[in-house]
């Protein structure tokens, strides 16, 4: 059961296989734990986000559509939609742009798997983005601010937030060799 | 992309594909995104992007049984029926959950006498309309890049007469058609709910045995799909 792909193993979770859903959450649970942590920043709140996540996964398991994106990045994004939620209804943001690029740049090596590969590029080309066109980016992505929420923060216009954010995502988009299909 | 409408939605793109877009220029671009292949292709491409970024959060163990509750509360879920044979003590402990939250308190302010409170109220709520039930759920995207956002709130009263109301926000404006499908697969259409400039509020007295409907679902004829899971 273990080597079954991440494919299959959601396949099973959500025709209610217990075997296959048991390593599915153990497979995962490091890296969604992981980002609801890294979001909400409340290790309670978090685990309730993460186990919140496993549900909607199965619940959405037939929409999962793997000619968009791999199952991680798939869950991961079902994690973070819910963790946003979480933080605009207790309106709370605990960490800002610096601490989250801080977290997302390690020294430490990624751990082995299918998206280690992934991972180096990322921070290779989050490295190389300039701080105006980054701190917007991880912003958005991570704790789910608008452009208009961070032109407030950043005292600039939405208009200059909004291209930032389009360049900064441009460059990064061409450095992982994502093309329009 | 001459068309000055694509750049319009070119630029809330990021925010569109992360699900953050403001409700009234999310439903605007949608319907605009679903008849422009050169768009669509712009929010997969980003939407792509966006995705792998999160695989960046540092990976962190969670607090010993998790698997065990996260697996618990799938076999909870699964176990519709057993879960509706709930005492309506505890059905109105998880509404006094809800009002807490709506009120904006922290549940630690909520005491068991509080809950008991909460629990007298509900059944005097349920009482007026000979009412059995009254659920709530999140309405949430089903397809597309912004999968599993929420787009509203979804609510049932099982009485006389039966209802069901909705609310939705940031969804495309369309005519949807609205259902209920039950634990065993049959459904209902309830109705039609045209949304305009991004919200609606839409609601119907029903004749559906609701205490067997499993999910809401609302469609449109271009494959926009929400669903809440009672």
């Amino acid at each position: 059961m273990g080597q079954l792909s991440d494919e299959a193993l959601l396949a099973g979770m959500a025709d209610g296989d217990q075997e296959a859903a048991s390593v599915f959450v153990r497979r995962f649970q490091a890296r969604v734990y992981g980002l609801a942590l890294t979001v909400v920043g409340v290790p309670a709140v978090a685990e309730d986000v993460a186990q919140e996540a496993f549900v909607k996964a199965w619940r959405h398991a037939s929409a999962y559509d793997p000619r968009r994106g791999r199952v991680s990045t798939w869950l991961l994004m079902i994690t973070r939609n819910t963790a946003v939620d979480v933080l605009r209804y207790r309106r709370e943001y605990p960490t800002d742009s610096e601490t989250l690029i801080a977290l997302l740049s390690p020294g430490s090596e990624p751990p082995v798997s299918d998206d280690r590969e992934t991972i180096l590029s990322l921070r290779e080309a989050l490295g190389e983005l300039p701080s105006e066109q980054l701190r917007p980016i991880v912003l958005m992505s991570f704790l789910g601010l608008t452009a208009r929420e961070i032109a407030l923060e950043q005292q600039v216009p939405v208009g200059t937030v909004k291209s930032r954010v389009r360049r900064g995502l441009r460059r990064l988009s061409e450095r992982l060799g994502v093309r329009d299909d | 992309m001459t068309d000055p409408r694509c750049q319009e939605v070119q630029a809330l793109i990021p925010e569109l594909a992360l699900g953050v877009a403001p409700g009234p220029e999310r439903a605007s671009a949608l319907t605009h995104i679903a008849g422009c292949t050169s768009c669509r292709s712009e929010l997969e491409r980003v939407a792509q992007t966006v995705d792998e970024l999160l695989l960046l959060a540092p990976e962190v163990e969670p607090p010993s049984g998790f698997e065990t509750r996260v697996l618990e509360s799938l076999i909870e879920k699964r176990s519709r029926t057993s879960r509706r044979s709930l005492a309506l003590v505890a059905v109105a402990a998880s509404f006094a959950i809800a009002l807490a939250g709506v009120a904006g308190f922290g549940l630690s302010r909520w005491s068991g006498s509080s809950d008991r409170v909460l629990a007298d109220e509900y059944q005097r709520t349920l009482d007026v309309a000979d009412g059995t039930a009254f659920r709530a759920a999140d309405l949430t995207t089903t397809s597309g890049p912004t999968a599993g956002a929420s787009a509203g709130h979804a609510f049932m009263y099982d009485g006389s007469p039966s209802w069901v109301f909705m609310t939705v926000s940031g969804v495309p404006s369309n005519r949807y058609q609205v259902r209920l499908v039950a634990d065993d697969g049959a459904t209902w259409n309830i109705g039609i709910c045209r949304v305009r400039d991004g919200y609606q509020s839409w609601g119907t007295a029903v004749d559906v045995p609701l205490d067997q409907i499993d999910h809401l679902e609302m469609r449109s004829g271009g494959g926009a799909a929400f669903t809440a899971e009672f």
